[in-house]
C-alpha cells in the first residue's frame, strides 16, 4: 500500500506543480464564462448594412402598408439611446423597400432573382392577391433570397403583412378586434411543487418551481462531473503510453507490480480531480451563499457529487490506463480512444431523454448501463422528484460492482500490456489478456 | 547490505543461510511467447558477491531471463530463486535494475526523481536523500541535482539512471547494457562504481552483447543464444576449456596459405593478422609454416569470448551478431 501511495503522491505532485494544472484549473471556468461573455458581447454586434428588398404586390393593396411600416421602423424602430440624454445609436439594420413593377413580358421572380444574385437586393417578396381573400393559394406570401440565414427581414415582413391581413379580416367581418383578442387570450400555466401537512396540522404551501432548481443545478452538476472526468481520465491513457514508450514502465514494474502501478496512477488522478472539484465546488458553495441562493441547492448535493465523481474517475481512469498500457504507438492509442470516448459520452447522448423524463423508463434503464451510472444518477437525484427509494442502493451497488470489475479487468490488461511491444492492440486481444492467467 | 529476516530464525543464522545460497538460481526455466521459445530449459546460479556476465547477441533471451529474475514475467516451467526467495517478488526491494533502454521522467528534477525511485524500493526519504547526495557527488553531478532530467546530456542521464538503480543499496544489481552510448570517460567512471559496489558485497549481473566488455569485467559468464545456454562458468574455467588452441600469425602469404595447413581447423582473417584454431603442436605448425612463407609474427594466444561464442554457436551466430 505504501508503494501505491508513493506512486499516487508522485503523480499528484507532478500534476499540481505543472503549468498545465493551473491552466486547466482556471481554463475551464474561463472557457465556460468566457464563452457566455463572448455570446453576450456578440449579441450587441449587429450587421447594420442596409437591407434592400423588392416587393411585388399585384393588388397594390399591401405595398402602402409595408412602405409606411418600413419608414416608421427606419425612423423610430432601429435607434436606441444607450443612456438617457445620449444621442441615439443605430442598433438594427435599415430596411429599404422598393415597389417592383414588371415590364412587359417580364417574370418577376426571374428578374428579381438576377438582381439578388448581382448583390443589388437582399431578397424580394411576392404578395399573392389571394392574401386579401379567404381562399389562399399554396404560396400567398413568398420571400426569395440567397441568404436564408438572415431571418430578421422576412420575419418583419411576415409580421407587418399578417397584422394588416388580420385587420382587414376583422373589418370585413364587422367585428371588434379588441374584444375578439381578449376573448381568445391564452391562460399561462405555472408549475408548482407539492403542499404538505405539518405535524401540527398546518400546511406547508407549495412553492413555485424554479428552472434553476429543476434543470440548471442537475444539468450543471452532471456537466461539471463530465468535464472533471474528461480533464483527468483520458490523460491517464497518454501518461501510461508515454511511460511505456520511454521505457519508464519497465523500471517501475521492477519495483512494484503492474497492478500497484496502475492503482497508484489511478489514485493520483482521483486526488487531482478531487482537488479541482474541491476548488470548484467550494467556489460554487461560497457564491450561492454570498448571493443568498443556496436554497436552490438540494441538501447532500455536494456529497453526492464528490462520491459519484470518485466512482466515475475510478471507472474511466482504469479503463483509459488499460488502453494506454496496451498501445505501443500514439496511432494505436488514437484508434482505441474513439470507442472509449463513446462509452464516456453515453450520458451526454441520452441527456435529452433524461431531461424530458428523469424517471421515465429510458432514463431509469440508462442509469443501470454500467459506466453511465454515476453521471445519470447524479442528474436524476438532483432533478425533482428524484429517483425511487429502491434506486439509491441499486445505483450504489451498480457503481461499486462496475468499479471493481473495471479496475480488476484493467489491471489484468495493464499487467500484460505495459510490457508488450510491437503488436497493435485489438479488442479481442485485450479480452484475451483479461482472462489470461 | 540489508537482509530480510524470516520469522523464527535468529538473524545471524538467517544471514549465514542467505549468504550460503546463490544470489540467483534458475532451474530448468522455459519461457515461450506464442510459438516463439524465448528461453529453453535454462539453469544457472549466480554466486553471491560475484560480477556475473550475461552475454549473447540481441534477441537471444537475455532480457526475458532478466524479467523472470525480477518476476516481471513468470516462467512457463522451472523455478526462479532470487536472494533466497522462491517464485515471489519478495526480494525485489533488494534488487536494483538498470534496463537497456533508459527510463527517466524528463520533467522531474534529478533530486525528486531519485527520491521517487528510492521510495518505490521502500527506502525512507531521509536515507534516500543522503544516499542521493553521496552518489551525485561520487559521479560529479551535484550541480545538477535541481535540474530537470530533460536538461541533462545523454551521459549524465545514464549516470542518473545508474544512481536510481543503486540508490537503495541493493544486494543484487542487474545492469542491462550499462555502458551503451557512454563516452570513454563516463564509461570508466561507471565501471569503477560497479566494481566498488561488488567489492562492498553486492552481486552484479551484467547483461551485454559486447563480449569484450564482459570479458574485462566479469568473474563468471553465462552465454545464451536463441534461448539456449551455450556457455557457463568462471573465466578461468572457460579459458581452461577453450584457451589452448589459438595462434595469432602474420605472414607474407596471408590467409590463403594458412587454410591448407595440417591441424588448422579454422582461420579467422583479421586483416593484418590471422587467428588460427589448431589441433596439435604449435611448434610443428610454425615449422611447417616457415617452409611455406615468411612468418612475421607468431603468438600463442587465448581466444576471446567472441571467438568462443562463434565457435560454439557456429557461423549463423556470427552473422546474427554482426547484424545485431
Amino acid at each position: 500500500m505504501n508503494k501505491i501511495l508513493a506512486i499516487a503522491r508522485a503523480e499528484y505532485l507532478q500534476a499540481v506543480r505543472s503549468k498545465a494544472f493551473l491552466i486547466g484549473l482556471f481554463g475551464m471556468p474561463i472557457l465556460l464564462g468566457g464563452g457566455l461573455l463572448f455570446q453576450v458581447a456578440m449579441q450587441d454586434q449587429v450587421d447594420l448594412r442596409e437591407r434592400r428588398c423588392a416587393v411585388f404586390d399585384p393588388s397594390g393593396e399591401l405595398w402602402p402598408v409595408l412602405e409606411a411600416a418600413a419608414n416608421g421602423r427606419n425612423t423610430h424602430g432601429i435607434w436606441e439611446a444607450k443612456e438617457e440624454e445620449s444621442e441615439p445609436e443605430q442598433v438594427r439594420p435599415e430596411f429599404a423597400l422598393e415597389r417592383y413593377v414588371p415590364e412587359d413580358g417580364e417574370r418577376p421572380d426571374v428578374a428579381l432573382s438576377e438582381r439578388v444574385r448581382a448583390g443589388d437586393l437582399q431578397g424580394f417578396v411576392l404578395l399573392d392577391p389571394s392574401l386579401l381573400g379567404s381562399d389562399l393559394t399554396d404560396r400567398p406570401l413568398a420571400y426569395h433570397t440567397d441568404e436564408p440565414t438572415f431571418t430578421e427581414l422576412p420575419r418583419w415582413i411576415e409580421g407587418v403583412v399578417n397584422e394588416e391581413v388580420r385587420r382587414r379580416r376583422f373589418e370585413a367581418a364587422d367585428m371588434d378586434r379588441e374584444l375578439a383578442e381578449s376573448l381568445v387570450r391564452p391562460v399561462k400555466l405555472t408549475t408548482w411543487g407539492l403542499a404538505s401537512t405539518r405535524a401540527d396540522g398546518g400546511v406547508d404551501e407549495a412553492e413555485k418551481e424554479s428552472d434553476v432548481r429543476t434543470f440548471v443545478i442537475p444539468f450543471a452538476s452532471m456537466m461539471l462531473l463530465f468535464m472533471l472526468v474528461m480533464t483527468t481520465a483520458p490523460q491517464l491513457m497518454n501518461q501510461v503510453l508515454e511511460e511505456k514508450m520511454q521505457r519508464i514502465a519497465e523500471v517501475l514494474v521492477s519495483s512494484v507490480t503492474p497492478f500497484q502501478l496502475m492503482l497508484g496512477k489511478l489514485f493520483g488522478s482521483v486526488a487531482i480531480s478531487l482537488t479541482l472539484a474541491a476548488l470548484y465546488v467550494g467556489g460554487i458553495a461560497w457564491a450561492t451563499h454570498h448571493w443568498d441562493v443556496s436554497h436552490y441547492v438540494p441538501p447532500g448535493t455536494y456529497a453526492w457529487f464528490l462520491g459519484l465523481m470518485v466512482f466515475a474517475l475510478l471507472m474511466y481512469g482504469s479503463l483509459f490506463s488499460a488502453l494506454g498500457s496496451a498501445c505501443s504507438e500514439l496511432r494505436d492509442a488514437q484508434s482505441l480512444m474513439m470507442p472509449a470516448m463513446i462509452i464516456l459520452m453515453i450520458p451526454m447522448f441520452s441527456l435529452g431523454a433524461i431531461v424530458e423524463s428523469p424517471n421515465g423508463s429510458l432514463a431509469v434503464g440508462l442509469t443501470y448501463f454500467p459506466t453511465a451510472t454515476p453521471m445519470i444518477f447524479l442528474f436524476r437525484l438532483l432533478a425533482p422528484p428524484g429517483p425511487a427509494a429502491w434506486e439509491f442502493p441499486a445505483a450504489m451497488a451498480m457503481c461499486i460492482v462496475t468499479t471493481f470489475a473495471l479496475v480488476w479487468a484493467s489491471g489484468k490488461i495493464f499487467r500484460v500490456g505495459v510490457l508488450a511491444q510491437g503488436q497493435a492492440p485489438t479488442f479481442g486481444r485485450l479480452i484475451g489478456w483479461v482472462f489470461s492467467k | 547490505m540489508r537482509a530480510r529476516v524470516r520469522p523464527g530464525i535468529e538473524p545471524r543464522a538467517h544471514r549465514a543461510i542467505l549468504l550460503s545460497t546463490p544470489a540467483v538460481r534458475l532451474a530448468n526455466v522455459t519461457k515461450t511467447f506464442g510459438a516463439h521459445t524465448a528461453v529453453r530449459d535454462l539453469s544457472f546460479e549466480v554466486p553471491r558477491g560475484s560480477l556475473y556476465g550475461f552475454i549473447g547477441p540481441n534477441g537471444s533471451g537475455k532480457t526475458t531471463t532478466i524479467r523472470m529474475i525480477l518476476h516481471i514475467l513468470a516462467p512457463d516451467t522451472g523455478g526462479v530463486e532470487v536472494l533466497g526467495e522462491k517464485g515471489t517478488r519478495a526480494a525485489n526491494d533488494r534488487i536494483g535494475y538498470l534496463p537497456e533502454e533508459r527510463g527517466l521522467y524528463k520533467k522531474m528534477t534529478v533530486r525528486r526523481l531519485l527520491a521517487y525511485y528510492a521510495s518505490l524500493k521502500g527506502m525512507p526519504a531521509a536515507d534516500a536523500q543522503r544516499e542521493a547526495e553521496r552518489w551525485l557527488e561520487r559521479l560529479e553531478l551535484t550541480d545538477w541535482r535541481d535540474a530537470k532530467v530533460e536538461a541533462l546530456s545523454k551521459g549524465m542521464s545514464q549516470k542518473i539512471q545508474f544512481i536510481s538503480t543503486v540508490i537503495s543499496k541493493p544486494e543484487l544489481i542487474i545492469l542491462d547494457e550499462p555502458f551503451s552510448g557512454l563516452d570513454p570517460v563516463n564509461l570508466e567512471v561507471l565501471r569503477g562504481a560497479i566494481l566498488e559496489l561488488v567489492a562492498d558485497g553486492a552481486t552484479a549481473i551484467f547483461s551485454t552483447h559486447d563480449m569484450t566488455v564482459a570479458e574485462q569485467l566479469c568473474d563468471s559468464v553465462i552465454m545464451i543464444f536463441k534461448g539456449d545456454k551455450v556457455l557457463d562458468g568462471t573465466r578461468e574455467e572457460i579459458y581452461a576449456q577453450y584457451g589452448q588452441d589459438t595462434i595469432r600469425v602474420r605472414t607474407d602469404g596471408g590467409a590463403g596459405v594458412l587454410e591448407s595447413l595440417e591441424g588448422v581447423e579454422q582461420v579467422l582473417d583479421l586483416g593484418r593478422y590471422q587467428e588460427l584454431r589448431v589441433q596439435g603442436d604449435p611448434q610443428e605448425l610454425l615449422r611447417t609454416l616457415t617452409q611455406k612463407t615468411n612468418v612475421r609474427h607468431f603468438e600463442e594466444t587465448r581466444p576471446t569470448l567472441h571467438d568462443i561464442f562463434i565457435r560454439i554457436a557456429g557461423p549463423e551466430a556470427a552473422r546474427e551478431e554482426a547484424s545485431a
